[in-house]
């Protein structure tokens, strides 16, 4: 069953299809939501959302496009903003000072995570949406042209530059 | 090294980290967790149709998912839905309009109800009462003396109502009823003709006559009709219909 005709069946309420779209799609979000906001459970909830806002805007998806990068685009819109609003909690630091009987290795390598996160969150538009959809999303770079309706090269220049300001947040941060 | 080629050197490590950090964070889904997402969608779906109604109707009959193939089907649906629709509507609506019909009032013979033609205790009294049958010839004598005289004028007309204000006459909005008009008319025609030495029975005989002498009731001949909705039309129609009724009365 192609994007179209699955969107056509969701439309009109086939359970079927639905669960379908889910079974094919929601690892993939989930995986991206999770390197966004580096928790599962809150994560999860931004996939849930995200299916709940997709399907009511199904009718209005016209079938140019591929529907799995169409969702992934939505859930790392949301994942990102969900990071914004929960910037002012430190969760991850929280769950570091809380587990004492963790190797020290384990803590330094989600102290890293931490600030990949938060300097990939500090990056301006359009580079942020083109790293995550990159590299926590993992499509390649024609289906981000294809997902965001930019034109190839200039998906690939965003990438470099986002890279590269990246680069210089990380370094700042360890250099602090 | 070019700039750009700099730049391309510092994105190296910055991507590896980026990709190993994917890799670190690489998780599957929790048990169960496409059968939540099924289900809140679902449950979500549904309520928001419930809530929508048949908003959705038009956008799923203009939807370009469907194949161009079911878009008659589609629309046969529709149209049968609202032919429904439309069915459930008229069915509340007819008990109204099938209700039995209702004798125009003014209707002569032995159409009106009982309890007003069968009234033979006062028609007797009254022809043993010239006095009363005198005075109302009196009324109608005097008729003409007020209709020869010429009309007043419009002020003057509505100071006449101002001071003798019908107890039908009443100020009205810009939306006036007109089948109202037409039994008001005749109602304060009554008054009108009242003279001083007038009886109630006048009174009650213009207003029939206001309805017209063959018992015909023509609201939308009545002068309201023409006059507009002001509330100076209302009050010369007032006098007006006072001395028709007189006359028919004659």
């Amino acid at each position: 069953m192609d994007d179209r005709a699955l969107a056509a069946a969701i439309v009109a309420g086939d359970a079927v299809a639905l669960r379908h779209l889910i079974d094919r799609e929601s690892g993939r979000l989930l995986r991206a939501c999770v390197r966004v906001v580096g928790d599962v459970d809150a994560a999860a909830d931004v996939v849930q959302e995200t299916f709940i806002g997709a399907v009511a805007a199904l009718p209005g998806y016209r079938g140019e496009g591929d529907l799995g990068h169409w969702l992934v685009r939505i859930a790392v819109r949301r994942a990102l903003r969900t990071r914004r609003l929960d910037r002012g909690e430190p969760l991850e630091r929280l769950d570091v000072a809380g587990s004492d009987d963790e190797p020290d290795n384990d803590i330094l390598e989600r102290e890293r995570d931490h600030r990949i996160r938060d300097a990939v969150a500090a990056l301006p538009e359009p580079y942020r949406e083109m790293i995550v959809l990159r590299y926590f999303a993992e499509l390649d770079p024609l289906a981000i042209a294809s997902a965001t309706g930019t034109p190839l090269e200039t998906v690939r220049t965003r990438l470099r530059r986002g890279l590269a300001r990246l680069r210089l947040e990380l370094r700042d941060e360890v250099a602090a | 090294m070019s700039r750009h080629g700099r730049e391309r050197v510092d994105a190296l490590d910055v991507e590896r980290e980026l990709v190993e950090y994917a890799a670190r964070t690489s998780t599957d889904a929790p048990t169960g967790f496409a059968d939540r997402l099924v289900a809140a969608v679902m449950a979500t779906e549904t309520s928001a149709r419930r809530r929508r109604g048949l908003a959705w109707l038009p956008r799923w009959l203009t939807s370009p998912l469907a194949p161009v193939g079911t878009i008659g089907l589609r629309f046969g649906a529709a149209i049968a839905l609202l032919l429904a629709s439309a069915l459930v509507a008229a069915a509340a609506v007819l008990p109204l309009a099938h209700r039995p019909p209702v004798d125009p009032p003014s209707t002569p013979g032995g159409s009106l109800p009982a309890f007003l033609t069968a009234s033979p205790t006062p028609v007797a009294p009254r022809l043993d009462r010239p006095a009363a049958t005198a005075s109302v010839h009196e009324t109608i004598d005097e008729r003409p003396s007020a209709s020869i005289s010429p009309r007043p004028t419009h002020a003057g007309r509505r100071h006449v109502t101002d001071e003798t204000p019908s107890p039908t006459s009443h100020p009205r909005g810009s939306s006036g009823d007109d089948e109202d008009d037409g039994h008001e008319d005749g109602g304060s025609g009554g008054s009108g003709n009242r003279g001083p030495g007038a009886s109630e029975d006048d009174g009650d005989h213009g207003g029939d006559d206001g309805d017209g002498p063959d018992g015909t009731n023509r609201p939308s001949a009545s002068p309201s009709d023409e006059e507009g909705s002001s509330g100076d039309g209302d009050e010369d129609h007032h006098d007006e219909s006072g001395d028709r009724s007189g006359q028919d009365g004659r």
